[in-house]
């Protein structure tokens, strides 16, 4: 059986539904992150939210970058910041207070960030971009790999290194002095 | 009314909104939570909004597409080195202070 | 011996250095005696060197010859254009005060080895002693000008340590801290006069200085010469205790009396005339300047004498008595005698200089009494005290032949010869005056029924040979000093030696004296009447304090003391030394205390309330600001985030949405 190109009542596409229940779990999810209690929750809502992104990035037409995400996001920086979490939580510390006393202030500013975003985006002639409406067409791994090996050769040295900067910098720091307890 | 909601999946305005939403709850995230390891969570948010948008970019921009595929894998090596870092100063500071609650960091007032 | 110049002042420096370090260890162990032999043969051996260096400087043998003879030793102060040589400079002038300073000083340095053999603190006396020494000595011999305030502000600060010597006692320390003061008044005044040479010649060498700053024509000089001789004579006036910074003198005199003796009545007081002087081309081509330095002179002399009068402290009524001789030479530098000055600062040195000592073997004698109406009689008991003061009050007296009418009348005859009728005339009273003040100084002492405390009476007694030897030895000059250098009258051999140093300034002055009156010559004439007023003052004096019976003579007194009207306020003013001290209390500490308690408040409220007011703005912003900087990362990253907001949300504002 196939599914009707657009939604009955609703009038608009399955493409669309997708894009706005995983939009909505995505910021629900960062919402968590932020104002969750617990902060092994925030870490756990994280995931979630790092999830809804690459199906996000799936719907855009880029399911290279949206696996990259699975991999990196969530299964290395999101499993490092949860030892983190373990590492560093004691019981004493305090649960109550998770947010500053310019919790207030900061959310009026990210209020406000956000509005100045959507209105500039809203007002802007994003000329030299396709028009609304335009279907995304999947990118190939093979063209990525071809262009990343062939064009992009010297940005993907660099960051190696800078990953081996950043193992070796992470080890050194994190590393226990001898002596100490 | 709904009808603006149609192809929503298909406008560049939307990813771009949705982007600087995830921003501006990153941005909410670092400059309220007492916690390091929220903080650090926080900037990760932010990171991925960039993404976001340069994504959005390369979709709609068919000339781009690959290369803000790879400007999008280059954002989360740095994003996995940051965090690798970060995280280990975090480690670093709770060792000495016994805490992880910056607003206890305050040695630079001194 | 000339080689031997430097020797002069340090002799007495390593005396000091040596008793400040050792004395008081070497008092303890091994006695006075072993803290004194250091200092008091340190000035012996000066005393040898000077007299060896002092006969060929007067009589201008080589090298000293007329000019006198630069003893360079290194360069003190060198700064680019401005430089000052450390040397010394040794003329007939010197000579003269190396004389009087090395003689007087020497003797007193034995009569204090008696006068204070019952203190515990000698070896401290010496050190002071031994201090100003060289300080004096450096005034003395120094060639240039800043060398010279050296050893003036040393030695008023060695005249201070002595003066305040006692210091357990309220009114010697208070005396010192006056006697400071007040001599820093004329300092300031020196200060600027030399600065104002400087100014004027580019040289800080005494002869150089002086020789440019006469043949300069007036039109070049930066500060005319009048006010440079008025500065200069400011610090003579503070240091030689002339009206209006006399007070501090007679207080002085809470010093150990061989203190008195060698500073305040035979040295330090003579550095004034003797830096007048020095200077005297520069006073010479200034006779505005003279006729103040005579007036001041003259001035100071009637009023120390008629404070004098009534005067019960033995010490004071000399200290008194020393203002007016230093008037007196004030007046004689005034009218351009300079070499008469010079004289009656020799034999006052010597005469004063013994009755000072004097004075201190009667009080010793009588165990530490001052006050004159509690002596009496004592001229059995003490006959060796009593024969050389009574030389010392005819000396003073101006009987011919001691010293003091010699060179007391070359004062009055020159202000005569050279028409300073009005100098004469007050002079010539001072003398009447000084002649009573001195027979009664000596009738109360010496004469007449004993008013001594009876449980001291029994314990008179004359001074050791420490003290008594000094005694004898400065009245031999107080009697022969006059007739060695002083005649032929105007002509003696003093004149021939410092005729060198006074030449300059005689070419200037350039007058011809007058030589007679009334057809006979007016030596005779005047000798004749400084005779006279000497005999009038001491003839009266006898009259009322003199040798006969005590009672008849006290109703005389007590008529005069009791009496009404004119006489009365005199006596009374006399008594009160002119209010001058309730005068400087009411201008400078009463009137002078509200000005000052004024300004404090000025400075207090205003001046400090305008810096404070800063100081309190400036911090209470910090205290404000501070709250601001709390050290926490985040509250910094809301205020990027808010600046970049209100940036962006500016920009759009102003800008407007791109649609």
């Amino acid at each position: 059986m196939t599914l009707p190109a657009t939604i009955p009542l609703l009038g608009f596409g399955w493409d669309d539904v997708l894009f706005m229940t995983l939009a909505g779990i995505m910021i629900l999810a960062a919402l968590a992150v932020v104002g969750m209690r617990d902060i092994i929750r925030s870490g756990l809502a994280m995931i979630i939210c790092f999830a809804a992104l690459a199906g996000i990035y799936v719907i855009a037409g880029a399911p290279v970058v949206a696996g990259a995400q699975v991999l990196v996001y969530i299964g290395a920086i999101s499993v490092l910041v949860l030892f983190a979490i373990m590492l560093t939580q004691t019981k004493d510390a305090p649960r109550s207070l998770v947010f500053q006393t310019q919790a207030l202030p900061a959310a009026i500013a990210s209020a406000v960030l956000a509005l100045l975003i959507a209105i500039t985006v809203a007002s802007t002639d994003w000329a030299g971009t396709l028009p609304r409406g335009w279907v995304a067409t999947l990118d190939s791994a093979t063209k990525l790999a071809k262009d990343l090996f062939a064009n992009y050769t010297l940005p993907f040295e660099v960051v190696s290194v800078l990953l081996l900067a950043a193992v070796i910098g992470g080890v050194y720091l994190a590393k226990r002095e001898r002596g100490a307890d | 009314m709904l009808s603006v909601l149609n192809g929503i999946s298909h406008s560049l305005d939307a990813y771009l909104i949705l982007s600087g939403i995830l921003f501006a709850i990153g941005s909410f995230g670092f400059l309220a939570r007492r916690n390091a390891i929220s903080m650090l969570m926080a900037i990760e948010l932010m990171l991925n909004a960039v993404n976001l948008a340069i994504i959005a970019f390369g979709a709609f921009t068919p000339s781009l597409k690959v290369d803000a595929s790879v400007i999008a894998l280059v954002v989360m090596a740095a994003a996995a080195a940051e965090a690798t870092v970060g995280l280990a100063i975090v480690i670093a500071i709770y060792r000495n202070r016994k805490t992880p609650l910056v607003d206890e960091y305050d040695a630079m007032r001194q | 011996m000339y080689d031997l110049i430097p020797l002069i002042p340090l002799l007495p420096i390593l005396g000091f250095a040596f008793s400040a370090l050792f004395g008081r260890r070497l008092m303890l162990k091994y006695g006075r005696t072993a803290a004194e032999i250091v200092p008091v043969g340190a000035v012996v051996i000066v005393w040898l060197i000077a007299v060896s260096v002092i006969i060929p400087a007067v009589t201008h043998a080589a090298p000293f010859g007329e000019a006198g003879y630069n003893v360079k030793l290194w360069t003190w102060i060198p700064a680019g254009g401005f430089s000052v040589d450390l040397g010394f400079h040794v003329d007939a002038l010197t000579a003269v005060l190396l004389l009087v300073v090395t003689t007087i000083g020497m003797l007193v340095h034995i009569y204090s080895i008696g006068y204070m053999a019952h203190d515990r603190a000698t070896w401290r006396f010496f050190a002071y002693l031994n201090l100003f020494m060289f300080s004096m000595l450096v005034l003395v011999l120094a060639d240039n000008w800043v060398l010279v305030f050296g050893g003036w502000e040393l030695v008023g600060l060695s005249s201070y340590s002595l003066i305040g010597f006692w210091y357990q006692k309220r009114s010697a320390a208070l005396a010192a801290k006056k006697a400071f003061i007040v001599n820093r008044v004329g300092d300031v005044g020196f200060a600027l006069g030399i600065m104002a040479i400087f100014v004027n010649t580019g040289t800080l060498n005494i002869q150089e200085s002086l020789k440019i700053l006469i043949e300069k024509p007036a039109a070049e000089l930066a500060i005319p010469l009048g006010i440079v001789a008025l500065l200069v004579f400011c610090g003579a006036m503070g240091k030689s205790a002339q009206f209006p910074l006399h007070v501090w003198l007679p207080d002085a005199m809470e010093g150990p009396t061989p203190v008195s003796a060698l500073i305040h009545a035979a040295t330090m007081v003579n550095a004034g005339v003797y830096l007048v002087a020095r200077a005297n081309p520069l006073f010479s081509s200034a006779p505005e300047a003279m006729v103040v330095v005579a007036g001041i002179g003259i001035f100071t002399a009637i009023l120390a004498a008629s404070i004098a009068f009534t005067q019960t402290d033995i010490k004071r009524v000399l200290a008194f008595s020393t203002l007016s001789q230093l008037g007196y030479m004030f007046a004689a530098l005034g009218v351009g005698a300079y070499g008469a000055a010079i004289f009656h600062l020799m034999s006052h040195g010597f005469f004063k200089g013994l009755l000072f000592l004097g004075s201190g073997s009667v009080i010793h004698a009588v165990d530490g009494e001052q006050d004159m109406n509690r002596m009496g009689g004592l001229a059995k008991k003490i006959p060796i005290t009593h024969a050389t003061m009574l030389i010392g009050t005819i000396a003073i007296a101006g009987i011919p032949p001691l010293a003091g009418f010699f060179s007391k009348d070359e004062i009055l005859g020159e202000a005569f010869k050279f028409g300073f009728y009005w100098v004469w005339g007050i002079g010539v009273l001072v003398a009447v005056m000084t002649a009573f003040y001195m027979w009664r100084l000596m009738g109360k002492t010496f004469y007449g029924e004993s008013r001594v405390d009876p449980s001291v009476a029994p314990k008179v007694h004359e001074s050791p040979w420490q003290m008594t030897l000094p005694l004898i030895l400065l009245a031999v000059p107080s009697m022969f000093l006059g007739m060695a250098i002083g005649l032929p009258l105007g002509n003696g051999a003093l004149v021939g030696w410092l005729k060198p140093v006074f030449e300059e300034s005689e070419k200037i002055l350039a007058r011809t004296p007058t030589e007679t009156l009334l057809g006979l010559p007016i030596d005779v004439i005047l000798i004749a009447i400084s005779v006279i007023a000497a005999l009038v003052g001491l003839i009266t004096a006898v009259y009322l304090f003199g040798i006969g019976s005590r009672k008849v003579q006290q109703a005389r007194v007590d008529k005069i003391s009791n009496a009404n009207g004119a006489t009365r306020f005199l006596y009374r003013a006399s008594l009160n030394k002119w209010w001058f001290d309730e005068l400087n209390d009411l201008l400078f500490i009463r009137i002078g205390g509200r000005v000052a308690a004024a300004m404090w408040w000025f400075d207090r409220n205003v001046v400090d309330g305008t810096v404070n007011g800063v100081g309190t703005v400036t911090k209470s912003a910090g205290g404000g600001l501070r709250r601001i900087q709390t050290g926490r990362v985040q509250n910094y990253a809301l205020g990027i985030a808010i600046g970049l907001i209100v940036m962006a949300g500016s920009f759009l504002v102003i800008v407007g949405l791109p649609r």
